[in-house]
C-alpha cells in the first residue's frame, strides 16, 4: 500500500496559558485526494491547517510529509488564504511569480519563469490581467490570482483555508468549478478548510468533520460519487443530513459543562 | 450592477464642471491669502512713511526687481544648484543609516527596547547645537554641513520606518513563511516596499527640517548655497537680493515639499485601493 502524502498523528496544540484549539487529531491525506475539514467558527480547523503548513509549532504529535516529518514550511506545499493576500506593489503576473522568484526554488531562467506564470495565469483565466495591479481586481479575480500564486509552484499538496468564504454565492460557485476543473488537470492533492457543508459535498473525495473544545476529528465520510456531484444530488442530501445530525450532536456536547459527552 | 438608481448614482459622482469651480473657488482663496500677506509685508515696509530708504528695500516690489537681476544674471541657480546638491546629498546619507536602523529596530523587540530612549534623547538635541563640534570634529568646508544636514534627517525618516514595519501586514509575514522565504527576501521582498509610504513620509519630514537647517549650516565657512548667499547679502548691504533669497528658499522648500507630499498620495492611493 502506497505511503499516504500526508499524516497526522496524535497532533495537539494549545496556545500559551488558554484551553488547547485541538487535541487528538489523526489523519491524512492520500495523494490526488480532496480531502474537506469541515466545522464551525473557532473549532480550531484553521489553527490545524496552519500547523500542518508548518507555520504554527505543535505540543504534541507529529505530521508525516511523504513520510518524513515536517516541522517547517516545506515548498511542495501551496497555500491559500481566505484572504487573497496578494501584494499590492506587483501586478498579478508578479505575484503569481513571485513563490519562483525566491530562494528556495530551484533557479529557473527570466523565461522559464515567464512562461509558467503566463500557463498558471491562463489556467485561473487571469491572462488579461496579467498586467493590472491587485487594487484593479475583483475579489474573485483577486481569489484566482492567489490560486494561481499557490499552483504555479505545482505543489503535491495543496492547503486552502476558507479559500471562498469571503466570496459572494455565485463567485464562490464559480471559483469551486474552477478549482475543480484545475485538480482534474492537475491532479494536486488538497486538504481544504471550510465551514460550508455544500462547498465540502462538492468539492471533496472525504469529509472530516471538526467539532468539539478542544476540536477533534468527530466522524468521517468517504463521498465516493464521481464529479459533476450536481448528479448525484440525492446521495448527497443523505450525507447532508447525515452531517447536520453529527454537528447538532456536536453543538450538543459543546454545550455541557466539564466537558461531559452523554 | 449596481442597485442604486441611476439618479443617486450621479448624484454621488461630481461632475468635471462642478469640480473645476470647486478647485477655481481654493485656488482664489489660496490667491486671496497671498495678497493680503504681500500687502502687509508692503505696509510694514513703510510706504507711508516719509523717509523710509532702507524699509524700502525690504518691500515686495524692491524684491521682486532683485529677484528678476538674481534669475537673469544666473547668480541665484548657482547657490540653489549647490543647496539642493547638498540636501539631497544628505537625505541620502540619512536614508542610507535611517532605513537599515529603522528596519532592524523595527523587527528588533530587544534592539527597540535597547535603543528607544536613547534615539528619544538624541533626536531632540537641536541639529544647530552640534554646529561647534562639526566643525571642531570635521573643520570648516561642506563635511560639517552635511554631518548636520543628515544628523537632522536620520531621525524622522528612521522612526517613520520603524513605525512602518511596525504596521506591516502581518497577512504578507505569513504568505513570505509559507513560501519558505529567507529571512532576508522577507526584508527585501516584503517589508522594505510595504513600508514604502511610511519612508516617504519620513523622507518628507526629513526634507522640512534639513531646509530649516541648511541656511545656518551653509554659514559654517561654505562659500557658495542659499545660506552663504544670505550673509553675502546681508554683508553687501543688499537687503532687496536677501528677502529675495529668502523668497527662493521658501519657494524651494514648497516645491520639494509638494513633491514629496505627491508620491506619498500615489503610493497611499495605491495600498489603500487594495485593501
Amino acid at each position: 500500500m502506497n505511503t499516504p502524502l500526508l499524516q497526522v498523528n496524535n497532533l495537539a496544540k494549545s496556545y500559551q496559558g488558554s484551553r488547547p484549539v485541538f487535541a487528538d487529531i489523526d489523519f491524512d491525506v492520500n495523494a490526488h485526494e480532496v480531502v474537506c475539514l469541515l466545522g464551525a467558527s473557532g473549532c480550531g480547523k484553521s489553527s490545524l491547517l496552519k500547523a500542518v503548513a508548518g507555520l504554527h509549532p505543535v505540543d504534541n504529535g507529529e505530521i508525516l510529509f511523504r513520510g518524513k516529518p515536517l516541522h517547517k514550511p516545506d515548498a511542495r506545499i501551496g497555500l491559500v488564504f481566505q484572504d487573497p493576500c496578494l501584494l499590492p506593489w506587483l501586478t498579478v503576473q508578479q505575484n503569481a511569480a513571485f513563490p519562483l522568484t525566491l530562494q528556495c526554488e530551484t533557479k529557473l531562467s527570466q523565461t522559464e519563469v515567464q512562461a509558467r506564470t503566463e500557463t498558471v495565469l491562463q489556467w485561473v483565466g487571469l491572462q488579461s490581467f496579467a498586467d493590472a495591479y491587485p487594487d484593479r481586481l475583483s475579489g474573485g479575480m483577486a481569489q484566482r490570482a492567489a490560486l494561481a500564486r499557490a499552483l504555479v509552484k505545482n505543489p503535491d499538496l495543496l492547503l486552502m483555508d476558507e479559500p471562498f468564504s469571503a466570496l459572494d454565492a455565485i463567485t464562490r460557485f464559480n471559483m469551486q468549478q474552477l478549482l475543480l476543473k484545475l485538480l482534474a488537470h492537475r491532479r494536486n492533492a488538497v486538504l481544504l478548510v471550510t465551514h460550508d457543508i455544500d462547498e465540502a459535498l462538492i468539492l471533496s473525495d472525504r469529509i472530516l468533520l471538526m467539532g468539539g473544545s478542544p476540536g477533534h476529528i468527530v466522524h468521517e465520510w468517504r463521498i465516493p460519487m464521481p464529479q459533476p456531484r450536481a448528479k448525484h444530488l440525492h446521495e448527497l442530501i443523505e450525507i447532508r443530513m447525515d452531517i447536520l445530525e453529527r454537528l447538532s450532536d456536536v453543538a450538543g456536547e459543546h454545550l455541557l459543562p466539564n466537558g461531559v459527552v452523554t | 450592477m449596481s442597485a442604486l438608481p441611476i439618479a443617486v448614482r450621479q448624484a454621488k459622482l461630481p461632475s468635471f464642471n462642478s469640480r473645476l469651480i470647486k478647485l477655481g473657488n481654493s485656488l482664489s482663496v489660496a490667491l486671496l491669502g497671498i495678497f493680503i500677506a504681500v500687502l502687509l509685508w508692503w505696509l510694514a515696509t513703510g510706504p507711508l512713511l516719509i523717509d523710509a530708504t532702507l524699509l524700502g528695500s525690504f518691500s515686495p516690489g524692491a524684491c521682486l526687481e532683485a529677484l528678476w537681476r538674481l534669475l537673469q544674471s544666473g547668480e541665484i541657480f548657482v547657490h540653489a544648484a549647490v543647496s539642493l546638491q547638498r540636501v539631497l546629498l544628505s537625505l541620502l546619507f540619512a536614508l542610507s543609516v535611517g532605513l537599515p536602523l529603522g528596519v532592524a529596530v523595527g523587527l528588533s523587540k530587544v534592539l527597540e527596547q535597547a535603543t528607544s530612549p536613547l534615539f528619544q534623547f538624541i533626536r531632540m538635541i537641536s541639529p544647530i547645537s552640534w554646529m561647534p563640534l562639526a566643525v571642531m570634529m570635521l573643520g570648516i568646508g561642506d563635511a560639517p554641513v552635511y554631518f548636520l544636514l543628515t544628523i537632522a534627517a536620520v531621525w524622522p525618516i528612521m522612526l517613520n520606518v520603524s513605525a512602518g514595519v511596525h504596521a506591516v501586514d502581518p497577512r504578507w509575514l505569513t504568505l513570505a513563511d509559507s513560501l519558505c522565504a529567507t529571512r532576508w527576501e522577507t526584508v527585501t521582498r516584503i517589508i522594505v516596499p510595504a513600508i514604502l509610504a511610511h519612508t516617504l513620509t519620513g523622507i518628507r519630514l526629513a526634507i522640512g527640517i534639513v531646509w530649516i537647517v541648511l541656511v545656518p549650516a551653509e554659514m559654517l565657512g561654505v562659500s557658495a548655497g542659499l545660506g552663504y548667499f544670505i550673509l553675502d547679502t546681508r554683508d553687501r548691504l543688499a537687503y532687496s537680493e536677501l528677502m529675495a533669497v529668502i523668497l527662493v528658499i521658501g519657494f524651494i522648500g514648497y516645491l520639494l515639499d509638494a513633491l514629496a507630499r505627491l508620491l506619498i498620495k500615489r503610493v497611499h492611493h495605491r495600498k489603500n485601493a487594495s485593501n
